[in-house]
């Protein structure tokens, strides 16, 4: 079993290939997306493999940068008709109400909040 | 570092340094020279090992001259000691490259360098016969200098001044071999006095020659430092002056507190308090007569760039309002285009939200997306208006029409609209809890008496308070409309 993994003091980032399910955990404060183009690139390897599972529920935290990057992954998702599941919990204040504007982009996105 | 060291020590100029040659490099002199050396050896053992090896194998060569000259001249149990010191180094050398042991190996050597030449001082009667013999142990405590540390090397020169003493001592009843004669003995003496001269000389020039390189490589990393410590404080230069350019732009282009109060029937207060590493926010108040449309925004990132955008976004909108563009979604629609190829002209990923408010006299029309827009009723109740519903972010795609989407408000007297970028609810505290739109909305309807200018120095009052030490991780804009 393969895991590509970022980890950093309040972030980590894993991408579990056997799976194909990628796990953001932590609170994302980057400043640009020079900074976030680890983690898109984790996403994008993710999305490149077949459907993926993205596992929000331990991101407590993403800043607006962060929120462009899933823009950017689910407009991807959309031009290269890419199956993309995000999982997400109704506890964290941020998702709720980014997550569904992603389904804006792609309806084909499946958005799970727990 | 130390791939400087190792380079060093398996260069052949080390190797040949005793014969203070520039020889071309000989494989099999350099596999002889680290035969002894393991994987575990630091560069100075590799070098120390190689060194004592080639020049123990060296000295060893030229013994059959030796033990040869005094079988000639008929003292052959002087030549005993060449010969023993010969059998005895190779015996040694082949352990060592066996067992790696350099502890045994320099110890057993400088032991024969010590106690070979004693021995044929003794059988050939002393100081003067032997012609000055005992200057060749003097090389040991060098050895031990060299390859043992300055502290052993003491032990071994007590060893030798004790064996000169012993030997001064017992010189009178020496017994002479007779068959040297006194041209043969001058001989020697020459040779007894320049050999080990020769090679004393030969081992502090090697250590002179460590020494001036490890200066040559110290100075060469410092010059590297300074150089480099140099680009970094022209880089930090850059930076600074980068992040204050951007600060400038960002406070030169948006509305000044003068051009507010001239905006008629309404009561606007606008601040923006940059982030140490200044982000994009943007928000501005355009109105031609009694048309007032109010913008508020955030580009993603910080810095020079992000900036950049929101100057192009207030230019951009600027233009339309200016146009008599008063159609919010297609006044939003150009808007897009236009960053969003400009934007791809800098070759940015920068994109943003955006929202605006047209202000008519009995209501407000929201478009595009941002943060929610609090709108504080006159009968103290509060309504947060999502607007993910009614725009994109803005750059970065081309076409977003099919996103835009317009919200129509009733405005009366008494209402306060209370715009603000994250960087108000998302600004944390020393603990990392952030300040959060409850506690804004709570300061907000605590001061809903005041003045726009009094309800926004309020919040800002009390979210710097909440803030305390900690860092002010993004750009806080405010901007308050009351209806009077």
């Amino acid at each position: 079993m393969a895991i590509h993994a970022i980890s950093q003091d309040s972030y980590t980032a894993t991408w579990n290939t056997q799976l194909n399910e990628v796990t953001l955990r932590g609170e994302l404060h980057l400043n640009d997306t020079t900074e976030y183009a680890p983690i898109a690139q984790l996403l994008e390897s993710g999305l490149g493999a077949g459907p993926v599972l993205v596992d929000l529920r331990g991101l407590t935290f993403l800043n607006s940068s962060g929120i462009s990057m899933l823009m950017r992954l689910a407009i991807k998702a959309r031009d290269s008709k890419g199956k993309l599941l995000l999982r997400g919990s109704k506890k964290v204040p941020w998702q709720s109400k980014s997550l569904f504007n992603l389904r804006r982009i792609c309806s084909e996105i499946r958005i799970e909040l727990e | 570092m130390s791939s400087l060291f190792a380079k060093a020590a398996n260069e052949p100029v080390v190797l040949s340094l005793p014969m203070d040659g520039r020889s071309a490099p000989m494989p099999w002199l350099s596999r002889l020279a680290f035969a002894g050396c393991t994987d575990h050896d630091s560069d100075e053992v590799r070098r120390q090992k190689a060194v004592l090896t080639i020049t123990s194998l060296a000295k060893c060569s030229v013994c059959p001259m030796w033990y040869g000259a005094y079988y000639a001249v008929g003292a052959p149990l002087a030549a005993l000691g060449p010969i023993v010191y010969q059998v005895l180094t190779i015996l040694n050398v082949l352990v060592f490259f066996r067992r790696k042991d350099f502890s045994t190996f320099r110890n057993v050597q400088t032991a024969a360098i010590l106690l070979a030449p004693w021995w044929m001082h003794l059988a050939l009667g002393g100081y003067r016969h032997s012609a000055a013999l005992l200057l060749w142990p003097l090389l040991a405590p060098l050895t031990a200098l060299l390859f043992h540390g300055s502290r052993q090397s003491l032990y071994w020169l007590s060893a030798y001044f004790g064996i000169l003493a012993l030997s001064g001592a017992a010189d009178p009843w020496l017994p002479v071999p007779a068959t040297i004669g006194p041209r043969m003995n001058l001989v020697f003496f020459c040779m007894n006095l320049m050999m080990p001269s020769f090679i004393a000389y030969l081992a502090v020039r090697y250590y002179a020659r460590l020494v001036e390189r490890e200066k040559q490589v110290q100075e060469r990393l410092n010059a590297e430092i300074v150089t480099l410590n140099r680009r970094l404080a022209a880089e930090n230069v850059r930076l600074g002056a980068e992040l204050d350019v951007t600060r400038r732009l960002q406070a030169m282009v948006l509305p000044k507190p003068a051009e507010l109060a001239k905006v008629p029937l309404l009561d606007i207060a606008g601040c923006m308090r940059p982030a140490e590493q200044v982000g994009g926010d943007y928000y501005d108040v355009l109105h031609i007569g009694s048309r007032i449309k109010i913008g508020i925004g955030d580009v993603t990132g910080h810095g020079l760039e992000a900036g950049l955008v929101m100057l192009m976004v207030q230019s951009i909108a600027r233009t339309l309002h200016e146009a008599g563009e008063y159609d919010p979604l297609r006044f939003l629609r150009v808007l897009n285009q236009a960053v969003y190829k400009n934007v791809q002209r800098i070759q940015s990923d920068k994109s943003l939200s955006l929202s605006f408010i047209d202000v008519h006299s009995d209501r407000i029309v929201l478009s595009g997306q941002h943060e929610d827009v609090l709108l504080f009723r006159a009968d103290r109740t509060v309504e947060r208006i999502d607007t993910s519903e009614l725009g994109f972010a803005i750059g970065m795609e081309e076409d977003v029409s099919a996103f835009l989407a317009t919200r129509e408000l009733g405005f009366g007297s008494g209402d306060c609209v209370v715009l603000h970028t994250d960087g108000v609810t998302e600004a944390a505290n020393a603990a990392g809890e952030i300040y959060g739109i409850d506690r804004l909305c709570r300061v907000v309807q605590s001061m809903r008496q005041g003045s726009a200018a009094e309800i926004q120095a309020a919040v800002l009052d009390d979210l710097m308070s909440y803030i305390g030490s900690a860092r002010i991780r993004d750009d806080i804009s405010l901007v308050v409309i009351r209806h009077p």
